[in-house]
């Protein structure tokens, strides 16, 4: 192993294409279904594909993430329960559109523009793979803890709708509370456990996640059966006619998906964030960029289209750092890196250089992995159309399900099930507050990164705060988050004076 | 009507013999269903993959699947607490990473290299302190002057992990100020922060910044192995020992990665697993696994395991609480000081 060639003509053998087909096909259901997410796909693939080919292993793997982030938002758009947290931010505009019969044509929309923006990541990592690497190292711990809380502040501000921003402030600093719990991994003390050793390894996120978002929408369905109820297909559409109206999107919102395609590689791109905050970070942005900010949270095609394309852009940027430095963006690439080390083949600085038919074969890979993706989504968009119609007493059980194996499969624990059932109730009441559940997903992702990238630092600048103010990048970011948080109080000052002037 | 009949009293048939084969094969010999390998750490490490790397040829000798399983958290302390609270029939398995010599000492876990039967050893995991290439320090030498009057910042992966206790006898034995330590989570981490000069410089493993130091992203200054190497490009990567003699007898130090299940698992069943564990890690694409990824191949099995797991624990519970990095009087938890 390891002498094995690995290049662009592995990709023609019909039996790597077979894998190939086969990995984006297994991920897209992985990643729909709430509670199994790409990273356990992976995760446990990894074993099964050690007797392939490298070629084969390797191709299962990419098509497996890829397929898997582009899955989970089936799920968001038709049940309103993220199949995976980084589709968290298409739920919101995704739900309301099923609500509206539109539900088949937004998950084609949501497949084309997933399809690009893994391709238009693709595009940047063929183009300008060394700098972006370069420049994402220029991001230290400072910077790093800015960027927690910009994804925490910027998903708290827009998921609250109508509601008072502050709302979705408390459920964003909840979360990095919860987030907390455990074994803090820079000094080892154990935080907020209360004595209870299951809680040394903290709350996992994904079991908080199909609670606050499955379960909840199960307890929901119960309490109120008619919320779930999908209105009749307006018009029948037919399958070309919706890929029609998908690709009209891109000339109708040119500058969201643009936008989101340079967000989500960029954030791809750095070490340790990943595609999760990618999809809030380009949905902020487009909602603030928008001509139709008020459409958002209520059914935008923009919205997610910026979350989507921002998500599956980020799965290409993940790979910039892993090919040329051999550091994975993102918990999964993590995993891969591990994939490819154990079939020899160990990415570096000068792994890219020396090695540039394997670095062509991960591009092919990315390529048909995209393409194969889009005309699996496409086509299964009819198929899952029939499964809404189901009714609710059927699919709501199915969910609850799928929240307990879900959750208890991540480690095989009760004690995450019992998180679970927890987050579920929080969830409930959360909701009847009118306090949105996203912030605190997305608080419970990014919290530790914002207690350790700030602990971190601290240390590293010898107990001085004034280095997390004192960097240009950081100032940057600060600049970023100042905006994002005062605009809307701004706007509303300005609203009410513009009310006030009329009233006289 | 009839045919429905049928159908179920067949299936109730092979239900019932089913559970009578199970039995049977019960009372004939381990293992008797898929076995679970436990990593207490994220896939992608150093035991994750050595882990990886030895369950498809203990597969094939055991003849029953194995699954692995990754189950971070807590310093390891999560996995190996998981893995004592299953039944003792030897179907869990544990890769065991040095973390168990300082989870009890840290306060992390009650569990301590006494309480597991080891498969084996199969590898070390040498340390490298590593800087930035710009960095004005340029040799070991260089390192050991500044740390005589400053107090640097030095990247590790975790509080009182095995490259902190690296640096940690690196100052001790030679008298230098200790560093402020960041822990980055990950020697992988830490290796990175060297590079994004988060730090003045990082301890991690020698394998897990390898790649960065052949492509020049990082110098190695020296590293805890025994035999000096030689890179790609012709610069050489001393021992800490073949620098400074007083060193020496410290070496291998680092990490190490071996595969363990609680004490008290029968002896038939324990001698099968290290015959399993023997066989898996000494297969020539293993050692070669190891060599390529910068491992040092140890092949340590059974009760010379334990032996080496006991000392090591010994040594790295004692520089600990006599460095300071925990309050906590090793004899307190049954360690024995070794001279």
């Amino acid at each position: 192993m390891g002498n094995e060639i690995v290049n662009l003509l592995s990709l023609f053998s019909p039996v790597t294409f077979l894998y190939l087909c086969m990995g984006t096909f297994l991920g897209i259901v992985v990643g729909a279904l709430p509670g199994l997410t790409a990273t356990m796909a992976v995760s446990i693939l990894i074993s099964l594909t050690y007797g392939l080919s490298a070629a084969n292993a390797i191709v299962v793997l990419i098509a497996v993430y890829l397929g898997g982030i582009y899955g989970g938002s089936r799920s968001a758009i038709l049940l309103n329960v993220p199949g995976t947290p980084s589709s968290a931010a298409t739920a919101i505009d995704g739900f309301p559109l099923t609500l509206k019969g539109e539900g088949g044509r937004a998950g084609v929309v949501v497949t084309t523009f997933s399809a690009l923006g893994g391709l238009f990541g693709l595009v940047i990592l063929a183009v300008a793979t060394p700098l972006i690497a370069r420049f994402a190292l220029k991001f230290g711990y400072w910077e790093y803890f800015w960027l927690a809380m910009m994804g925490v502040l910027i998903s708290a501000s827009i998921t609250t709708g109508d509601a008072p921003n502050y709302k979705g402030i408390i459920a964003g600093f909840i979360g990095m509370l919860i987030s907390c719990i455990g074994i803090d991994p820079i000094h080892g003390y154990p935080r907020m456990i209360f004595g209870y050793s299951q809680m040394m390894g903290g709350i996992n996120l994904v079991p908080a996640m199909i609670g606050l978002f499955g379960m909840a929408e199960a307890f929901d369905a119960i309490k109120n059966p008619k919320s779930h109820e999908v209105m009749e297909l307006k018009k029948k559409e037919s399958l070309p006619a919706m890929i029609g109206a998908s690709f009209k999107m891109l000339v109708k919102y040119p500058r969201a998906a643009i936008q989101a395609g340079l967000i989500g590689t960029f954030i791809g791109a750095l070490p340790g964030v990943g595609p999760d905050i990618a999809s809030w970070v380009a949905y902020g942005t487009a909602k603030r960029g928008s001509k139709h900010p008020e459409e958002y949270g209520k059914g935008s095609y923009e919205g997610i289209i910026a979350s989507e394309t921002a998500n599956n852009a980020a799965t290409s940027g993940v790979f910039i750092p892993l090919l040329t430095l051999g550091i994975p963006g993102c918990a999964v690439s993590a995993i891969i890196l591990g994939g490819m080390q154990m079939h020899g083949f160990r990415p570096g600085p000068t792994f890219f250089f020396e090695n540039p038919s394997f670095v062509y074969f991960i591009a092919g890979t990315l390529l048909l992995v995209n393409i194969v993706m889009w005309l699996q989504g496409v086509v299964l968009t009819s198929v899952i159309a029939k499964i809404l119609k189901a009714p609710m007493g059927i699919i709501m059980p199915l969910v609850v399900v799928l929240c307990v194996v879900g959750s208890y499969t991540i480690s095989l624990r009760k004690f995450d099930v019992v998180v679970m059932l927890i987050f579920g109730l929080f969830g409930m009441v959360m909701r009847k507050l009118k306090i949105p559940g996203a912030p605190m997903a997305l608080g419970i992702i990014l919290g530790s990164m914002a207690d350790l990238s700030f602990r971190r630092g601290m240390i590293a600048g010898r107990f001085s705060i004034g280095s997390f103010f004192a960097r240009p990048l950081s100032l940057v970011l600060i600049g970023i988050l100042a905006f994002a948080l005062l605009l809307p109080v701004v706007n509303k000052i300005r609203d009410r004076n513009r009310a006030r002037n009329q009233n006289r | 009507m009839k045919k429905r009949v049928l159908l179920a009293l067949i299936i109730l048939a092979c239900v019932t013999l089913g559970v009578f084969a199970q039995g049977a094969a019960e009372a004939k010999a381990f293992p008797v269903r898929p076995l679970v390998m436990i990593v207490p750490f994220n896939p992608g490490g150093a035991t994750d993959l050595l882990a990886r790397k030895a369950q498809p040829k203990m597969e094939e000798i055991l003849g029953k699947p194995i699954a692995v399983q990754n189950m971070a958290g807590g310093a390891t302390a999560i996995g190996n607490q998981y893995v004592m609270d299953q039944a003792h029939d030897g179907h869990t398995l544990l890769a065991q990473p040095t973390d168990i010599t300082s989870i009890a000492i840290m306060g992390q876990s009650k569990l301590t290299s006494d309480d597991w039967a080891f498969l084996g050893i199969a590898a070390a995991v040498p340390s490298v302190f590593v800087v930035h290439p710009d960095s004005k320090i340029k040799t070991i030498q260089d390192l050991v002057a500044v740390m005589k009057t400053t107090k640097l910042t030095a990247a590790v992966a975790a509080s009182g992990c095995a490259w902190t206790r690296a640096i940690g006898l690196f100052a001790d034995q030679l008298k230098l100020t200790l560093p402020q330590f960041v822990p980055s989570g990950g020697g992988y981490t830490a290796a990175v922060s060297a590079m994004k000069k988060e730090v003045d410089f990082a301890a991690c493993g020698f394998a897990e910044a390898i790649e960065l130091i052949k492509g020049g992203e990082l110098r190695a200054l020296a590293y805890w192995g025994v035999e000096p190497v030689t890179l790609p490009n012709g610069t050489v990567v001393p021992t800490f020992g073949s620098v400074y003699p007083a060193l020496k007898t410290f070496e291998p130090f680092g990490g190490w990665v071996g595969m363990a299940v609680p004490k008290g698992v029968p002896a038939d069943v324990l001698a099968k697993l290290i015959n399993a564990y023997d066989v898996a890690i000494h297969q020539p694409d293993f050692i070669e696994f190891c060599k390529q990824s910068s491992f040092m191949f140890m092949g340590k099995i059974g009760a010379d395991a334990d032996a080496f797991a006991k000392l090591s624990t010994s040594v790295n519970a004692y520089l600990m609480y006599d460095l300071g990095f925990t309050p906590t009087d090793p004899a307190t938890l049954g360690i024995q000081r070794v001279k």
